[in-house]
């Protein structure tokens, strides 16, 4: 079990690397910390390690305060992006570097290698150098010097961002299953949000070193807390537009340019916009939530500009055109994109869209997401 | 085109160009073997050989026994002191060497993965060192020494030779420790090494070829040193070093070739095989120093 409260580091010259980060993460779970590059991520991992000092806050693990205690005192193992296995070692000696230094008997490790060894299945080489191994071997044995001490928590840092796609993908499999194998707690940096979401148990998303949301993939995915989230999260991201609230009788309703979105009086009882009349807010869709109907639907006269094809499915990229205006010069949230062109995630059983020609769409309202447009905090009652 | 008309003259300037490197190359190596070669050749003539003909007439008739003889070395090495002040010179020489670069090694690396206050200023004012010039340290070390009743002693020359050795020792060795990847000092600390264990146990391997090329270096200045040992072990004749003995033999032999070329191959012979053995290091060490240094 790790607990960080209020967890901040300020860098000399003031830069605010984690602002007041708390959150806890069970034992055994696996976490994944995400976000952009430069949000802290490997600050907070290596707060919990110890190789970096806490400006304020508190870190427990396992029940213990650490927050002052030297990394070798926290039973910590921790992944390093590359791998920092010790070149003049062979595999056997790096597994068994940490059980030598702390004064394990002869028996004891060589039983623990020869486990380890097996379970990454790199038996065959424990007498091979680093040099001698390729990218992904040098990963196991990575994954392996930390598995062989049986610690309190495993810190992984971007371990697979040196592996070719392939192989990642593969590896990310393979680090899961170990890490489930033996159970321990599990804090995973990634700038990757597929490898977030595939990976993790839960999902701490960062940015500018101030956590936006902390939980499970599928809770993220469908109700990110704020529009960074919902861009963030998903490939390709949430479609996010600014949209007018107005008031039709007593029920509200989204504008977007001329056009009129209804909703049968559900945005009340889904979003809290009660005082929202006149404002402006941002509405987010999901690629794969949108359905093109070439005649009617909920936004109409949307112009078809590109449709990529990924083999599995296609994506088209469809314009509000000149049909819409924005005005780019209003203040409030920058998360959303300038060019108003949204991304529509098509199967291939769909027919593909004529270029240039154009189109409707229509969601299912329960797939809306309203963020506000000031402090982009989503809308959605709880 | 233009490309093309110019490839035959380029062509011509390189090949003059390499011409001239390896000519300059042959050049010196002759100016640098021909003499050493005749004095090793003449070590081994005996006296009237050498009043009588030139060395290279050996090499005519290589085969004749009656112009070798060992006595040269067997005299020098004996009669003359030589063989004395050679276990006298590894006896200055190796704790000279060793001792440096153990301190200089423990400060690289204290200097730069332990944080402390001052760390920056201290290692200036350490490296700073390096332009004190040798000699202005004698008189008062001379005192020094005298007054701890240690003068012409070997832990004084032990001493004075690692001081005068420490800051350039510690400049190329912090350079090369800081350089390691911080990933494997972070590494071993998550494993609950200490300081004494992360530097035997993972940067001491690690730099040991830096080590090495200055060990070599430090270890051909201090054997061939004559001015240090000659200001500190100078009033002891039972603690003279190879390159003293030479000098008195100089003086009071100028003249008996057949002893002095013996005696100079004894000094040379430690120098010439540690660095023929260990030469690769000592390219690097040099390459090390002035690279980075
Ligand atoms: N030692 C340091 N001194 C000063 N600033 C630092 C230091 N380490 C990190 N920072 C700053 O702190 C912020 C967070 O850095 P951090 O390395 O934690 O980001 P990250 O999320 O891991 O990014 P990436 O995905 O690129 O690895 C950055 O703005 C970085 O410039
Ligand atoms: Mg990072």
């Amino acid at each position: 079990m790790i607990k960080l409260e209020n967890v901040t580091k300020t860098f000399a010259g003031d830069i605010h690397a984690v602002s007041d980060l708390s959150l806890e993460i069970g034992e055994g779970e696996f976490v994944a910390f995400v976000g952009p590059s430069g949000c802290g991520k490997t600050t907070a991992l290596r707060m919990i390690a110890g190789l970096e000092t806490v400006t304020s806050g508190r870190i427990t693990v396992a029940n213990r305060d650490v927050t002052q205690a030297d990394p070798g005192e926290r039973d910590i193992a921790m992944v390093f992006q590359n791998y920092a296995l010790y070149p003049h070692m062979t595999v056997r000696n790096n597994l068994a570097f940490g059980m030598k230094i702390n004064r394990f008997a002869r028996s004891e490790i060589a039983q623990r290698v020869d486990e380890v060894a097996k379970l990454i299945g790199l038996e065959e080489y424990l007498d091979r150098r680093p040099s001698q191994l390729s990218g992904g071997q040098r990963q196991r044995v990575a994954m392996g010097r930390a598995l062989i001490r049986n610690p309190n928590a495993f810190l992984m840092d971007e371990p697979l961002s040196n592996l070719d796609a392939k192989l990642r993908v593969h590896m990310r499999v393979e680090v899961r299953r170990l890490q489930q194998e033996v159970g321990t707690t599990t804090v995973y940096v990634t700038h990757d949000q597929v490898e977030a979401m595939t990976m993790g148990d839960r999902i701490a998303v960062m940015r500018g070193g101030v956590l936006q949301q902390y939980g499970r993939p599928d809770d993220i995915y469908d109700r990110p807390a704020n529009a960074f989230v919902a861009g963030f999260m998903g490939a390709p991201p949430m479609n996010l537009f600014r949209a007018g609230l107005t008031q039709d009788g007593t029920t509200p309703v989204l504008v977007v340019g001329e056009q009129t979105m209804k909703f049968d009086g559900r945005l009340s009882t889904d979003f809290n916009i009660a005082n929202g009349a006149g404002k402006q807010v941002i509405v987010g869709l999901r690629p794969e939530d949108i359905v093109v109907d070439a005649a009617a639907g909920t936004l109409k006269d949307l112009r078809v500009s590109l449709v990529e094809s990924l083999g599995a499915e296609r994506i088209a990229h469809v314009g509000f055109g000149d049909a819409i205006k924005f005005d780019r010069t209003e203040t409030g949230s920058n998360d959303i994109p300038d060019d108003m062109m949204l991304q529509i995630r098509l199967s291939r059983s769909t027919p593909v869209p004529e270029l240039g020609s154009n189109v409707a769409i229509q969601f299912d309202p329960a797939n809306l997401h309203l963020f506000d447009v000031e402090s982009g905090k989503s809308l959605r009652r709880d | 085109m233009a490309d093309i008309a110019e490839l035959p003259s380029k062509r011509a300037r390189r090949i003059g160009g390499t011409i001239a490197v390896r000519l300059a190359i042959i050049v010196l190596c002759v100016l640098w073997i021909t003499p050493t070669l005749g004095l090793f050749v003449s070590s081994f003539r005996t006296e009237f050989a050498i009043q009588t003909s030139g060395w290279w007439t050996t090499l005519l008739d290589p085969f004749n026994r009656a112009q070798w003889t060992l006595d040269n070395y067997a005299r020098v090495i004996t009669g003359e002191g030589m063989g004395q002040a050679f276990v006298n010179t590894i006896a200055v020489t190796v704790p000279a060497v060793v001792f440096p670069i153990l301190v200089a090694a423990y400060a690289a690396y204290a200097f730069s993965w332990i944080e402390f206050r001052f760390r920056e200023f201290f290692f200036a004012l350490f490296i700073m060192m390096i332009v004190v010039p040798l000699q202005l340290a004698f008189i008062p070390l001379l005192r020094a020494w005298t007054a701890l009743d240690l003068s012409n002693s070997l832990i004084a020359i032990w001493i004075t030779h690692a001081g005068f050795a420490m800051p350039i020792a510690l400049l190329i060795l912090r350079n090369f420790i800081a350089a390691l990847p911080a990933e494997l000092i972070e590494a071993a600390k998550m494993e609950n090494a200490n300081h004494f264990q992360i530097f035997w146990r993972v940067v001491f391997p690690l730099a040991l070829p830096a080590i090495a090329a200055f060990g070599v270096f430090h270890f051909l200045w201090i054997w061939n040193d004559f001015l240090v040992a000659l200001v500190f072990l100078g009033g002891n004749p039972d603690v003279q070093v190879v390159t003293m003995n030479l000098q008195k033999l100089l003086a009071a032999r100028g003249s008996d070739w057949h002893l002095l070329a013996a005696a100079a191959f004894v000094t040379m012979i430690v120098p010439v095989s540690v660095f023929l053995a260990l030469q690769r290091y000592f390219v690097r060490g040099m390459l090390a120093g002035a690279v980075k240094g």
